[in-house]
């Protein structure tokens, strides 16, 4: 897989590169802003390591340009800026992940491997959340290895909380992903759809934030 | 000063009272006299027989048809010492005696101002009473102190008006100077002030602006340090782990190791006291809503990321509304996000519980082992680490405190967890947005039996 990693310390810049070059990816180094923009067009990039703070300006305004040109790329930020502010501002724009520096090498070259996997086995993977084993490419699910069959809209709830397990979704972001503009939605509609869930996966599969959404905690009864 | 000015008052009018009463005293007497001596010449055989006269009463009846001055007390008396004549109130003994001198003196009663006829053998006394002269001037006292009394409140009010009026540009430089704070430091307005109060207000903003800078300086400092030192440790980390995938003598490895986990300590030594720093720099600290159900679920979701914790640590929000407080939402995460470390670390393998409640509150638990009693006294006091064989610095508590503290609020840790029989608890109490002051820390209190 073929990494663009946006980084303006050189010393940091050359220990990521050999590291990831000894974990057999393929990694370019872009030190600026501008330099990033140029190397994107070069080539298929499978992930972008973002940093934030750059010289010729802010590592999010990289992202709508990535975002655009390869949808499907996953983007890191590995920043300095540990606020929650800033991890919030860094994936509201769109980023996949945020590693605050210094980051352990260990989880990083885990997130990538994910990455790795997620576009070498077609669009998905097997993932694993508590009791459940979510097989997204064959529409599979099992409860402590027990086969459940799911409705065609519960499906596309499952993906949602699956894709990112250890994210809160706002009911508006989950009603959104389960209907188009035109259909006509009830208030509660979601709700009945989570409770479908839980009734087939278990109870506390799906945690209730209130005010906030939902997490998907894969825990059966 | 009023008291003073109506003695005075008093003592004059007083003193010109007695003049005038004196004067009429004096003028009276002479007319009488006249009279009298009128009356004796009309009636010579009258006089004449006087020492042989026994029946005053029946002189005075006579008289007093003539002589009758209602207001005027006097007495006609003979050389002999014998009243002739005298008006109804004046005493039958004469007021003097023989040896009385023209002009004015004093008996117990009486101002009594005496005349001698200058042919016949007869004297006049003319008197006032000296009672009525006193009630005169009491109720001279009492009427030039009387207004007083009812305008004394009225001066009070005013001088009370005039006096805040004029101290109104000060009491309210006093209070915006008083708001200013490490959140506050905008120069103080100095519309409306005098002259030497605007000097005040002109080094105090000074002053503000030179200490803004100071902050300013120190709140770059820390941000800086943070990529300064963040970037490098990175770099470190990353040789070290490349160093350690190669094939290395074990000698070497272990070296590598070492020199790995003294890298983790460092980084993370480095990272407390970066976000101690940060909490106790106040120039950074922004005062929005902030809604504690979001917060918590944002710092949680960092957590969640390791699959491990995902299932240890639990999120809970008592109500679908947010639970607001006003604050900097970044120091709050991070005071939370301390809690929780503390909480995973101190208590391996067992379950993490956030709990955002009202008032305001969040309360991290775990069920841990917990410490006794004597060790939460002295983490209470002093924030050190819950255990000394935990790998912690000591900071956590105390940066969650500093933090709680900026916010005014309030920490309190429980040990076994309030309704458990084991297990850490710390709960944070801050302001709830929408009330004031709250009561909050009250009602807390009294749910301390619940089950966190």
């Amino acid at each position: 897989m073929r990494i663009l990693l946006v980084e303006d310390d050189a010393a940091l810049a050359s220990a990521l590169e050999s590291f990831l070059r000894a974990n057999d990816f393929v990694v370019d180094v872009a030190g600026t802003l501008s330099a990033a923009k140029l190397a994107l067009p070069l080539a298929e990039w499978g992930a972008v390591l973002l940093d934030l703070h750059l010289p010729d300006g802010d590592g999010l305004d990289l992202l709508p340009v990535v975002r655009r040109r390869y949808p499907d790329a996953t983007v890191i930020i590995l920043t300095a800026r540990d606020l929650i502010s800033d991890r919030i501002r860094g994936l509201d724009a769109g980023a996949d992940d945020y590693l605050v520096k210094p980051f352990d090498p260990e989880e990083l070259l885990a997130r990538l491997r994910a990455v790795e996997r997620r576009r070498f086995s077609g669009t998905s993977s097997v993932i694993t959340i508590g009791d459940l084993v979510v097989d997204l490419a064959r529409s599979i699910v099992t409860v402590r290895g027990e086969s459940v069959v799911l409705t065609a809209k519960e499906w596309t709830l499952l993906r949602v909380f699956a894709a990112r397990p250890d994210r809160v979704h706002s009911k508006a972001a989950l009603s959104s992903a389960l209907y188009g503009f035109d259909d006509d939605i009830g208030s509660n509609t979601l709700e009945v759809f989570v409770s479908h869930l839980r009734s087939k996966l278990g109870k506390n599969c799906i945690q209730t934030l209130r005010g906030q959404g939902y997490r998907l905690t894969g825990e059966g009864d | 000063m009023w008291l003073l000015m109506s003695i005075g008052v008093t003592y004059y009018v007083q003193e010109e009272i007695e003049e005038a009463y004196d004067e009429s005293l004096r003028t009276s007497a002479l007319r009488l006299l006249e009279l009298a001596t009128h009356e004796v010449d009309e009636m010579p055989s009258y006089f004449s027989a006087i020492p042989e006269m026994s029946a005053l009463g029946d002189a005075s009846a006579v008289s007093s048809e003539h002589l009758l001055l209602p207001s005027l007390t006097y007495q006609i008396v003979a050389m002999s010492g014998r009243v002739i004549l005298r008006s109804k109130d004046a005493p039958d003994a004469p007021m003097m005696g023989n040896d009385a001198k023209n002009g004015f003196s004093y008996t117990p009663t009486w101002r009594v101002f005496t005349l001698r006829h200058a042919s016949a053998p007869l004297r006049i006394h003319v008197a006032d009473s000296r009672a009525h002269r006193r009630e005169e001037l009491v109720s001279i006292w009492i009427w030039t102190l009387l207004p007083l009394l009812a305008v004394f409140p009225g001066i009070a009010w005013g001088i009370r008006r005039v006096t805040k009026h004029s101290l109104a540009p000060v009491e309210s430089l006093v209070s915006e100077i008083a708001q200013r704070g490490v959140t506050n430091m905008s120069p103080v307005g100095g519309k409306g002030l005098p002259p030497e109060m605007q000097m005040i207000c002109d080094s105090t903003n000074h002053l503000l602006t030179r200490l803004k800078g100071a902050l300013d300086i120190e709140r770059s400092l820390a941000a800086n340090a943070a990529h300064e030192l963040r970037t490098p440790l990175a770099a470190a980390r990353l040789r070290l782990a490349n160093a350690l995938d190669q094939s290395l003598p074990e000698t070497a490895r272990m070296a590598m190791d070492e020199a790995a986990a003294s890298l983790e300590r460092l980084a993370r030594r480095a990272e407390k006291l970066l976000q101690m720093s940060r909490a106790e720099s106040s120039a950074s600290f922004v005062r929005d809503t902030v809604d504690l159900g979001a917060l918590a679920c944002d710092v949680a979701e960092d957590f969640w990321r390791d699959p491990e914790i995902s299932k240890r640590l639990e999120v809970q929000i008592s109500r679908d509304e947010p639970i607001t407080t006003i604050g900097d939402g970044d120091a709050l995460a991070l005071a939370l996000r301390n809690l929780i470390e503390n909480a995973l670390r101190y208590a391996p393998g067992a379950s993490v519980k956030v709990k955002v409640m009202e008032p305001a509150t969040i309360i991290v638990r775990d069920l841990g082992p917990g410490v006794d009693a004597a060790t939460l006294d002295v983490i209470t006091t002093r924030h050190v680490r819950r255990s000394n064989n935990h790998g912690g610095y000591g900071l956590g508590l105390s940066i969650v405190n500093t933090v709680v503290e900026r916010h005014n609020g309030k920490m309190r840790l429980y040990s076994p967890a309030p309704g458990h029989s084991k297990g850490f608890a710390v709960a944070l109490v801050f302001k709830s947005a929408s009330d004031g002051p709250s009561s909050s820390l009250v009602e807390h209190d009294t749910e301390q039996g619940h089950d966190v």
